[in-house]
């Protein structure tokens, strides 16, 4: 775990993690009910090309947090309370810089 | 970590060297194609990503960049495909290349999702460039492998899958695919086009025919509906000398760039016959297009292009057959590319002598006036008229004549004349560039075409009478030749120049 709710400039990483030679970058959605959707649904373009750059600029300030990493990733986590328990769903490599 | 593959791009039917490089290193995630690509070449990525996983290799998660060298050539089309995937897997470290030492092979081909390689447009244009730049050998689709193989030299890798060509590429070369035996495929090539021998009637059409073909010659047919035209002309390819494997290779060239080549057909062992229709684009009958291809003049080169309903084409299509009907090729400029195609064909026009169809005719009255009699004849201008050697009536056919049909001559029989004719032309034209004596030059003309006395008073009295032009006097000359060596002789005399005036008096304004 390499920070939580990591703030870049205006923008907010939910979570940074490495484990391995992977580098994850992870944007945790959750919502209180499906009517609108999944929770991994609400991650839309905006979002994911938000992360995306918030992700770029993080690693272009800190180029030694890439060491010994092979692949780096966007991972979404869908966190759904519209039932007890919430279920919680984790996509490795949902998105890449290119959408 | 770096590596590349080389390919080829088409330019026209000229192919153009390039060199697929993939660059993978650890960063945010992204798979871009630099290099002027296309949209199809931008697709390849979504194409590539999901052949790769389908295949059993992994697509990690980091910075992709494929570039196509050189930046300033346009990329087109699917078939950087396969390179992209295979510079791709080189450089993930999940392939290792087996040519070290041993010359690179190039690779061209369109990825399926499932991995699975189709085949690629122009072929044969691009393999012959790859053998012209010293390439050693290419992996290429099972499906494209045969065309390619018509190149001596090459050593072609057919794959069916991503999987294969990895294969292939990780022997450095390793099943071959035999070369082809061009003479062989020709001489396989059944004969099927319809026989001479169906018509009826027509002597004088037949022999006109005969006539142009003989010397490759411009024809346009005038008769009235149904009096065999069209008959006529689609056996024009029978009659026609067999190709040769050169002109089979050049006519395949275009009809691959075209994607025009039959399944399982790597080569056009047959004359072309085309037949647009009249409401043609002036585009599509000559060759256009962003990236120009290839149009029906050129897909007719060295074989019969076939206008029925001659004046009922646009104007704009028809005086844009000027120029090639000129030079045997055609030069389409567009923005992005100026491109050449060849174009040597023999043009066969038909037309009705009027609207109605029986102008002229022994036994029904035509019931046209006289301003749409205008009207139609004013259609056809007088330069485009002026490259059309030979006119042909082909009247209704006579009561008895229908009868008689299948006695006529086979076309086997009119083929042994002409192939004759043509080879005294060959060998009297050799070194000139051509081979019929409908494009000799002025020069070749006055060398080749020596006139007796009577010839020559006949032509000037002709050249007075009919107000010919220089050009026309020249294509005069040029149709007495043929029927010179029709007869085998190498001097025209008069009668060889009496019947080739008889093929043009029949003009506009003569009738």
């Amino acid at each position: 775990m390499l920070g939580r709710n990591v703030r870049v400039g205006r923008g907010e990483l939910d979570l940074i993690v490495r484990r391995a030679g992977v580098l994850a970058f992870v944007e945790v959605k959750a919502r209180r009910t499906t009517t609108y959707g999944a929770p991994e649904d609400g991650v839309d373009a905006r979002k994911r090309r938000q992360v995306a750059r918030l992700a770029e600029l993080w690693l272009g300030v800190r180029p030694w947090a890439l060491r010994g990493i092979e692949d780096v990733r966007f991972d979404v986590v869908a966190v759904d309370a519209s039932i007890c328990p919430p279920g919680v769903r984790h996509l490795p490599g949902a998105f890449t810089l290119d959408g | 970590m770096l590596a590349h593959i080389a390919s080829e791009a088409l330019s026209g039917l000229q192919g153009h060297p390039v060199e697929v490089e993939a660059d993978v290193v650890a960063a945010a995630p992204a798979f871009s194609i630099v290099g002027l690509p296309d949209a199809a070449v931008q697709e390849s990525r979504e194409r590539v990503r999901a052949a790769i996983v389908n295949s059993d290799y992994s697509f990690p998660s980091r910075r992709i960049t494929v570039n196509l060298a050189p930046a300033d050539l346009r990329k087109e089309g699917p078939s950087f495909d396969l390179p992209i995937a295979l510079a791709f897997l080189l450089a993930t470290g999940q392939v290792r290349n087996g040519c070290d030492g041993r010359g690179p092979l190039a690779a061209l081909g369109e990825l399926g999702l499932d991995g699975a390689l189709r085949p690629v447009a122009g072929t044969l244009a691009l393999a012959q460039s790859l053998r012209a730049r010293g390439v050693r050998g290419v992996v290429l689709p099972v499906s494209s492998a045969p065309e390619a193989t018509l190149v001596p030299g090459l050593e072609v890798y057919p794959a069916r899958s991503l999987k294969e060509a990895v294969a292939q590429l990780e022997a450095g070369g390793g099943i071959t695919a035999p070369p082809a035996d061009l003479r062989a495929l020709l001489a396989a090539t059944p004969d099927v086009s319809a026989d001479l021998a169906d018509v009826a009637g027509q002597q004088e059409a037949r022999r006109g025919v005969e006539v142009a073909v003989a010397g490759s010659h411009n024809v346009l047919m005038t008769g009235p509906p149904g009096a065999g035209k069209t008959m006529l002309a689609r056996r024009i390819p029978g009659i026609m000398p067999p190709l040769t494997p050169d002109e089979a290779i050049e006519i395949t060239r275009i009809h691959s760039v075209a994607g025009l080549l039959p399944d399982g057909q790597p080569l056009v062992s047959r004359r072309p016959f085309r037949a647009p229709h009249h409401t043609i684009s002036s585009p599509g009958l000559v060759g256009g297009g962003g990236s120009p291809r290839p149009g029906e003049v050129s897909l007719a080169h060295l074989g019969v292009l076939f206008l029925d309903e001659f004046p009922e084409y646009r104007l704009s299509a028809l005086e844009a057959l000027r120029q090639p009907l000129e030079d045997g090729e055609i030069t389409i400029s567009r923005r992005l590319a100026s491109v050449t195609f060849p174009a040597r064909l023999m043009l066969v026009a038909a037309m009705n002598p009027c609207p109605c169809g029986y102008l002229g005719d022994r036994e029904r009255q035509c019931a046209c006036p006289a301003h749409r009699l205008r009207q139609y004849a004013a259609r056809l201008s007088g330069p485009l008229l002026d490259r059309i050697d030979l006119r042909l009536d082909v009247p209704r056919v006579a009561p008895k004549d229908r009868r008689f049909a299948g006695g006529a001559e086979s076309s086997a029989a009119v083929r042994q004349r002409v192939i004759a004719a043509r080879e005294r032309q060959v060998a009297r034209l050799a070194g000139s560039g051509v081979y019929a004596n409908a494009h000799m030059s002025p020069r070749d003309v006055r060398r080749f075409c020596p006139l007796d006395r009577d010839a020559v008073a006949l032509l000037d009295r002709a050249y007075e009478r009919l107000r010919l032009s220089a050009r026309a006097c020249e294509r005069v000359i040029k149709v007495a030749r043929t029927i010179a060596d029709l007869a085998g002789a190498e001097t025209i005399a008069l009668e060889h120049l009496s019947e080739s005036l008889t093929y043009r008096a029949r003009d506009r304004g003569e009738r």
